[in-house]
């Protein structure tokens, strides 16, 4: 450190004299106990949202290219009889459960993703300025 | 090892390379904690959250900088926010007057060397945290402004202020309990 300025000396010198207190007896240890299940956690949660979102989202893909003119001509109608240009068009709109089901457990996926990914977020600063 | 390429590594997927960082800051780390916290039990849960947090975020430190200055920022963060939470309100750097009463300068500080550190301690651990955070990092850590700046995550300026008014409140503080015992 050669940037000391002289007014800074004495109390450069004075708290550098304080002798650093050693580490506490098993700390190395802790920390890196914590950091394995850490590790296995953040994975393990990855895992468990991929099993959970991948089928799905790979079953709404199927869905979508097979019955996606359904789909498009199912909101077409919907929105037609929103807009109520037609009073003949009906609304019929055929929901396929295994989709819905698909689209929540992508959700509950994503959520998991989600927390794993926000585990590695620095923490927000709280300096007093 | 570089601190870099252990870095590297627990990237990778190696965890147990994290230990040889743990091993080289964990004095480091643990001194800042406790002299922000002023307590042995909450500087060494500060510490460990520290290199906690920095494990999680090692996808974000950028080994174009060095790693301590990184740590003691999570270090100080942790450090700071504890002490705010338990206390509810802390003084803040702002709300303490712009000049504190300077002491008699240079004598009394050189009486004051002579006793028992710990004065000094007492004396710093009476201070705003955040002025405590900038004189760990400047004084007892040997950082450079530039690294304190790092560190505390403020402008250069803001930390040569910062440690211009800690200087002279941890002046005025021991020439306060040196006047008291007089």
């Amino acid at each position: 450190m050669n940037d000391l300025g002289p007014e800074e000396l004495e109390v450069h010198r004075l708290l550098g004299a304080v002798r650093p207190a050693p580490l506490p007896l098993g700390f190395r240890d802790a920390v890196m106990r914590q950091v394995r299940d850490e590790g296995a956690a953040t994975r393990w949660e990855w895992i468990f949202a991929a099993v959970l979102a991948l089928p799905s989202l790979a079953y709404l893909v199927w869905t979508m290219t097979a019955h996606g003119a359904e789909l498009g001509a199912s909101l077409n109608a919907i929105l037609v009889a929103a807009q109520g240009l037609d009073p003949t068009t009906g609304a019929d709109v055929v929901v396929d459960g295994l989709a819905i089901i698909s689209l929540a457990l992508v959700g509950i996926g994503s959520a998991v993703a989600a927390h794993a990914m926000l585990k590695g977020a620095e923490p927000h600063r709280m300096i007093a300025r | 090892m570089t601190d870099q390429e252990i870095v590297r590594l627990c990237l990778s997927g190696d965890a147990d390379a994290y230990e040889g960082l743990v091993e080289r800051y964990g004095g480091r780390v643990y001194n800042i904690a406790l002299r922000i916290t002023h307590e042995p039990e909450a500087a060494r849960d500060c510490a460990q959250e520290a290199f906690i947090r920095a494990y999680r975020a090692l996808h974000q430190y950028d080994p174009a900088y060095p790693f301590g200055p990184w740590l003691y920022r999570i270090t100080t963060n942790a450090s700071l926010n504890l002490v705010q939470r338990a206390r509810g309100h802390e003084i803040t750097v702002d709300e303490l007057p712009e000049d504190p009463e300077p002491p008699e300068a240079g004598p009394e500080l050189s009486a004051v060397r002579k006793e028992d550190l710990q004065e000094v301690l007492d004396a710093m651990a009476s201070l705003p945290p955040a002025y405590r955070a900038a004189l760990t990092l400047r004084h007892m850590q040997q950082l450079s402004y530039q690294e304190v700046a790092e560190a505390l995550g403020i402008p250069l300026g803001t930390v040569k202020t910062h440690l211009h008014r800690a200087r002279a409140a941890l002046k005025a503080k021991l020439a306060e309990r040196k006047g008291g015992r007089a």
